[in-house]
């Protein structure tokens, strides 16, 4: 399927979900679909610099509250409409990672993902110390009174950018994928020295891949302070925004755009079961030991059973 | 006996010398090749051709020296681009891309590794193209050639050595270089393999490519070679016709060869 | 403008004191990433776990924690010896060390922070030993014991190891084993149990460092994160894999932090440790593809 058609497919289901809102009578779905959503971007969007290049990640919350701050900066300083503030906010975590990325992907992965949890600590440390966006203390973001569409509460504008956002996400990972930017990082996941050695600009993709990974995390984040109304740190900075957006992407199987959408549609939903069931704690737990059994016996994911299942029929 | 260079040479050493710490592995090695020429490199273990081949490809900088391509100086360009200037190499232990079947091995310099604009026109960067198709055609073409057609959907990690030796060739060769250097690209194989690896590379004298070849069966690079060079020790000991650099007294005491 | 000289002098000795706690704190992953190449981030993670194992057993029976770690460092090396023989099995042997290890250990930083979240709640732990209270004051400086008796135990402890390294066979072994373990294996040598013992030997170290951390400030699990810059900066900045490289990182870290501390606020220190270590990375000559 060419990518202009795979667009179209996406955004028409992403329409189709929007249009059937008002038939859920309940409205703990939207709140349950706008976080499932969040990890959908965040793991589709890890797995393009992680899965796709092999470059992992540990910093995402930091892209994310970017993303996430720059509302609420701009929310202070301008008010501006919603659409604003979600391009700002991507095009703010987009150049972070690039700054990130050309730094600091020249040396071996493994010191790129220590700096990426570097960045993470550093980003939080300047945020709490940042009065204008409340600092530690927090900030207050009222949601607007008029709702476009003749919508009646604000979390389903919310829910319909999210499920747009989400389409994106979904479209411009598939594109990469398919294409011959994709193949390369691709190469350069399986042996970098060969893939430089064959023509591929190892650099320039990693550093591409990285401003797009860090653009749509950020775009994840824009419309968060929306959503919670309060916004501080602690939650911008989320530990759990680490940790799925790596454990989601490597069980749903990292090699494809459909690896991180099934992780996290399946590890979001039960997450959102066992929250409000059991407790946070116990739902970050078991989002750990997932982590580490599938890295351990199951590495290629969901999808590569999946493979490899197709490859034994053949 | 170094043949008169009328035309300029493709590719010109002048002086490299490569440190690692105190150890010197390259020590002011001047070698010329011209276009299409066949030269081997021989030298016992340890005596710098790795390290050689990996100061012109680009995957490691030389400490003092220039290395030039058609005249120009490529000493500071990163490997991938030297890639598109002309120069390929193939590695000692194959490294293929694991994830990949034959074929699409194959794809990735021919999307990547080719001087940009060639041919079709369309950069690998424009996301509209769909890489797939028009690669294909190319890379069936060097797998018959090379004898993997039939195998040009296997998974590259699970193939035996010659092929994967035959695979690490033809990916340097689908970049289209004007050099290719094979570095040790039949140690260990049986003769028939040899011969198979042997007819790749005097395939290449059609196609007016440069070949450097670093091997250590003596018989291959007897056969092959319009001139060899000898390093020992990170030192050039003699360069020019091949019966006649072998029977070179230095040589023959350096290099006990096969 | 008056120089402010018991401040500087102050914050100089608080820097050379801490600098000896972080040097305990890096000397593990010195061994575990400079010398056998495995990607711990999971470090800190043992060594707040050793700081709330010392805290139990100290409060409980009312000795002193640094002596408690020490007693149960053997629990932490036999923990050390299981994680690698998992880590061995399920990434060195298959050669997939770099993505699927780092994720391995983070999943393990991540487990040990929120299991002890579960256990003990968010709230900072912290203990008094006998001399937590007694600063020795000599002229304008000040030497708080909180500070000095964990400098001193992580002084012994480093150049104990250093010593080990240098002068035992086994030791030997160890550093021989992350120059070229091909060359080891042929001499017969079982190179899995050396590199087993050396990454368990760096838990072990964790363990014990965590009790001086519990003994200098209060501990929640939480701050096991804000450690990792620290610890990798020591290590990159020593020159990967060298202890004596390993303390004098750990010195310059713990003067940056104490001066950046003291001029600008407790609360920037985090920022300093892992800025040094972005500014490390990012500058850091290296080959084409690493070291």
């Amino acid at each position: 399927m060419s990518h202009s058609r795979f667009a179209l497919v996406a955004f028409a289901v992403a329409g189709a979900i929007i249009a059937a809102s008002p038939l859920v009578p309940n409205d703990y779905y939207f709140s349950a679909a706008y976080t499932v959503l969040q990890f959908v971007i965040l793991a589709t969007a890890w797995n393009i610099l992680g899965g796709y290049a092999g470059y992992v990640n540990f910093g995402s919350a930091a892209f994310f509250a970017v993303g996430a701050y720059s509302s609420v900066f701009l929310y202070k300083w301008a008010h501006p409409p919603l659409i604003v503030m979600i391009v700002s906010g991507t095009v703010a975590a987009g150049l972070l990672g690039l700054a990130v990325g050309y730094l600091t992907l020249r040396m071996r992965g493994v010191f790129f993902a220590i700096a990426t949890l570097a960045l993470a600590v550093v980003l939080y440390t300047f945020v709490v110390n940042w009065d204008y966006v409340g600092g530690a203390r927090g900030a207050y973001i009222l949601q607007p009174r008029d709702l476009p569409f003749g919508l009646t509460r604000y979390i389903h504008v919310l829910y319909a950018a999210m499920v747009l956002m989400t389409a994106f996400a979904l479209v411009i990972a598939r594109t990469i994928e398919t294409s011959a930017i994709g193949r390369g990082l691709a190469a350069i996941r399986d042996d970098e020295l060969a893939a430089e050695c064959a023509g591929v600009p190892t650099l320039r993709l990693k550093v591409l891949a990285a401003s797009v990974s860090g653009a749509l995390m950020g775009m994840a984040g824009t419309t968060f302070p929306y959503y919670l109304s309060y916004v501080e740190p602690s939650a911008a900075f989320n530990l759990s925004y680490a940790v799925n957006s790596i454990a989601m992407p490597l069980i749903g199987g990292m090699m494809s755009w459909i690896g991180p959408l099934l992780g996290a549609l399946l590890l979001g939903t039960v997450q959102q079961v066992v929250q409000v069931t059991v407790s946070s704690e116990w739902n970050l737990l078991i989002v750990g030991v997932l982590l580490v059994v599938f890295v351990t016996l199951a590495p290629n994911g969901i999808m590569g059973w999946v493979d490899a299942w197709k490859r034994r029929k053949k | 006996m170094e043949k008169a260079q009328e035309v300029t040479p493709l590719l010109q050493v002048t002086g490299v010398t490569k440190r690692f710490g105190g150890f010197t592995a390259l020590d002011a090695v001047d070698l010329a090749v011209a276009p299409g020429e066949r030269l081997g490199l021989i030298g016992p273990n340890g005596s710098g051709k790795s390290t050689l081949v990996n100061c012109i490809a680009g995957t490691l900088r030389n400490d003092a020296g220039r290395i030039e391509l058609n005249g120009r100086d490529i000493g500071r360009e990163p490997a991938f681009r030297r890639v598109h200037l002309g120069v390929s190499r193939s590695f000692q232990i194959p490294r293929p891309f694991k994830s990949m079947s034959v074929i699409d091995n194959l794809r990735i310099p021919i999307l990547w590794g080719q001087t940009p604009n060639s041919a079709d026109g369309v950069s690998p960067w424009n996301l509209g193209s769909d890489p797939g198709l028009r690669a294909t055609d190319e890379a069936m073409k060097i797998l018959e050639e090379i004898g993997l057609s039939a195998k040009c959907d296997a998974m590259s990690g699970g193939l035996t050595q010659v092929d994967m030796r035959k695979l690490e060739l033809a990916r340097a060769i689908a970049a289209k270089p004007a050099l290719l250097i094979a570095d040790e690209a039949m140690a260990g194989l049986s003769a028939s393999e040899v011969d198979d690896i042997l007819r790749l590379l005097f395939g290449m004298k059609e196609r007016g490519v440069a070949v450097i070849m670093i091997e250590h069966v003596m018989r291959a690079v007897m056969k092959f070679s319009e001139r060899i060079a000898v390093l020992v020790a990170g030192r050039k000991i003699a360069d020019g016709d091949p019966q006649a650099v072998v029977a070179q007294p230095d040589v023959v005491t350096a290099y006990l060869g096969q | 403008m008056e120089f402010p000289t018991a401040l500087v002098l102050n914050a100089i000795i608080a820097g050379l004191l801490l600098g000896g706690f972080y040097a305990a704190m890096s000397v593990g992953i010195s061994i575990s990433f400079g010398m056998l190449d495995v990607v711990n981030i999971a470090h800190p993670g043992f060594i707040i776990l050793g700081s709330y194992i010392a805290y139990i057993v100290s409060d409980r029976l009312g000795i002193d924690p640094i002596a408690v770690s020490l007693a149960l460092s053997p629990l932490f090396f036999l923990l050390g010896m299981a994680i690698y023989r998992i880590y061995y099995l399920c990434f060195e042997k298959r050669g997939q060390e770099s993505l699927r290890g780092l994720a391995f250990f983070f999943g393990i930083l991540f487990i040990t922070e929120v299991a002890l979240v579960l256990v003990f709640g968010v709230d900072y732990r912290s203990v008094r030993g006998a001399y937590s209270e007694t600063t020795w004051r000599l002229g304008p400086m000040d030497f708080p014991m909180r500070l000095v008796v964990p400098f001193l135990v992580s002084i012994a402890m480093v150049v104990g190891i250093e010593l080990f390294l240098a002068r035992t066979f086994f030791g030997r072994a160890v550093l021989a084993v992350a120059q070229d373990s091909l060359a080891l294996r042929l001499m017969g040598v079982d190179t899995l149990r050396v590199k087993e013992f050396a990454f368990a030997l760096s838990i072990a170290t964790a363990g014990v460092a965590g009790a001086f951390l519990i003994v200098i400030q209060p501990v929640q699990p939480a701050i096991g994160r804000e450690y990792i810059g620290l610890v990798f900066a020591v290590c990159v900045l020593g020159g990967m894999g060298s202890i004596r490289g390993t303390l004098v990182g750990a010195f310059v870290l713990g003067l940056a932090e104490s001066f950046t501390s003291t001029f600008a606020g407790p609360s920037w220190a985090p920022a300093v440790s892992f800025g040094l270590l972005l500014a490390a990375l990012a500058f850091k000559p290296s080959g084409l593809f690493g070291r």
